[in-house]
C-alpha cells in the first residue's frame, strides 16, 4: 500500500474511535429517574 | 465609586512619594459585602496583596500607602485564591440562592472611605450588596 | 398537599447535567439520577456525577434534605457537608434496577400505555413525581405521540411495574402547560370517587 493508504486508514480508525467514544459518552450523560420502593411496599392487585 | 474606574490606578506610597505598583483587581468577601483585599499589578517585592486596612486611602485618582512594605503575599487559602485570580468577582456568574441566574458581574459600586460593597452591578440590574451570600469560584450568591 | 397555587412542572431530564453549587459560591457536582420514593412519589435526593464532559459518577449523593433550592440554573445547598454516601441514598444494585425510564405503564385494567421517556415533577416546598411522560402506545388515541399521564398522590407501585389508574387515561395531555391542571382534575376525581375505577 501506498504512503496515503496507511494515512487514510489511521483517519478512518480514529473517526470510528471517535464517534464511538462520542456514543457511549452520551449514554452516560443521561441521566436517570430510579425509583425506590421501600421494604414494606404493597402491591397493588 | 465603581471597580472599573479606579482599575489601573496608581498605588503611591507617601513615605518615598514614589508608585510602587498599580491596582489589578477587588478581592471581594462577603458577610458584611466589603473589598477585602486589592490585587495589585508591576509589584517591586514577592507578594500582590494589600490589605483595605492596610491603605492610607482611597483617593479619586490613586491609592496611597505609608509605605510599600504593607504589600504582602497570601497568608492563608482564600488569599492565596485570590492571588490565583480564583474569586475574581468581574465577570463571574450571580446565582440566587434559589438556583436562578441573573447574569454575570459587570461592575461593582463601593464606598471608598470604608470598602463597604454597596451594590453589584450585572447588565440587567443593580443587586444591593447586603444580598451578598458568598462568593466562590463558579459563582457570587446573593439571597433571593 | 393540593394547594390552589399554580403548579410548576418540569422534566427530570431538564435536572440531569444542572450544577450543584454551594452558598459560598463554589460549583460541588453535577446532577446525575433523580432518585424518589415510589410510595409518596417524593424526591429522595439526587445522584452526582463530576462536572466535566468526560464525567465520573461520584461515590456521594445530595439527599433532598441537604438541597437549599432548586432553581432553572443550580441546585444550591449549603455546603459539601450535606452530601451523603451514595449508597446510603440508593444502594447501587437497586438503583441499577429502579430506573424507571424505559419502562412500560400499564393501567389497573391491564392496559399497556407506553414507555415512560420522562418523569414529570411538580417543584413547590418539596419535588414530587405527579406524572410520566410516555411515548403512547396505541391504547390511547395518540399513538406515537409523547404524552402526559398523572399519578395519584399516594401509589401503590410494585418494583416492576408501573402501574396507574385506569382514570388517568382520561386526564392525559399533550403539552405541559395543560398537565399541571390535568394532575389536579385528576386527584380530585380520585379523592371523590375511589370506587368508580372498580
Amino acid at each position: 500500500m501506498a504512503w496515503w493508504g496507511w494515512v487514510i486508514l489511521a483517519l478512518v480508525i480514529v473517526l470510528v474511535l471517535m464517534t464511538l467514544a462520542a456514543v457511549l459518552q452520551r449514554r452516560r450523560r443521561r441521566g436517570g429517574v430510579i425509583g425506590l420502593s421501600d421494604p414494606g411496599r404493597s402491591d397493588s392487585k | 465609586m465603581l471597580f472599573s474606574q479606579t482599575r489601573k490606578h496608581n498605588v503611591v506610597s507617601t513615605a518615598t512619594a514614589t508608585r510602587v505598583a498599580r491596582v489589578d483587581g477587588f478581592v471581594v468577601l462577603p458577610g458584611p459585602a466589603r473589598v477585602a483585599l486589592l490585587r495589585l499589578g508591576k509589584v517591586s517585592g514577592a507578594g500582590t496583596l494589600l490589605a483595605w486596612e492596610d491603605l492610607q486611602s482611597f483617593g479619586p485618582d490613586a491609592v496611597t500607602v505609608a509605605t510599600d512594605t504593607v504589600i504582602r503575599p497570601a497568608r492563608d487559602t482564600v488569599e492565596q485564591r485570590a492571588e490565583d485570580n480564583d474569586l475574581e468577582i468581574i465577570g463571574k456568574r450571580v446565582l440566587t440562592e434559589r438556583g436562578m441566574e441573573l447574569g454575570s458581574v459587570t461592575d461593582v459600586d463601593f464606598d471608598p472611605e470604608t470598602g463597604a460593597v454597596t451594590s453589584l452591578i450585572t447588565k440587567a440590574e443593580t443587586i444591593s450588596g447586603s444580598r451578598l451570600i458568598g462568593l466562590g469560584g463558579y459563582a457570587v450568591v446573593v439571597s433571593a | 398537599m393540593s394547594t390552589p397555587t399554580p403548579m410548576l412542572l418540569l422534566r427530570a431530564s431538564e435536572l440531569t447535567g444542572r450544577p450543584v453549587v454551594t452558598l459560598g459560591g463554589e460549583l460541588v457536582a453535577e446532577i446525575k439520577d433523580v432518585v424518589f420514593d415510589r410510595t409518596g412519589g417524593r424526591i429522595a435526593g439526587f445522584t452526582l456525577r463530576n462536572p466535566g464532559l468526560f464525567s465520573r459518577s461520584r461515590k456521594d449523593s445530595l439527599p433532598w434534605s441537604g438541597v437549599h433550592g432548586v432553581g432553572r440554573d443550580a441546585v444550591m445547598v449549603a455546603d459539601e457537608a450535606v452530601l451523603i454516601p451514595a449508597k446510603e441514598l440508593a444502594p447501587r444494585k437497586q438503583a441499577h434496577k429502579a430506573n424507571v425510564l424505559e419502562d412500560r405503564v400499564l393501567t389497573d385494567k391491564g392496559r399497556d400505555l407506553g414507555r415512560v421517556v420522562d418523569v414529570v415533577l411538580h417543584s413547590g416546598r418539596s419535588l414530587d413525581v405527579v406524572g410520566y411522560e410516555v411515548q403512547a402506545s396505541e391504547a390511547l388515541g395518540t399513538a406515537g405521540r409523547r404524552v402526559f399521564i398523572p399519578l395519584p398522590n399516594t401509589m401503590a407501585v410494585s418494583g416492576e411495574n408501573l402501574i396507574v389508574p385506569a382514570a388517568a387515561t382520561e386526564f392525559v395531555s399533550e403539552d405541559l402547560a395543560g398537565f399541571g391542571a390535568a394532575v389536579e382534575a385528576f386527584r380530585s376525581r380520585l379523592r371523590e370517587g375511589t370506587d368508580d375505577a372498580l
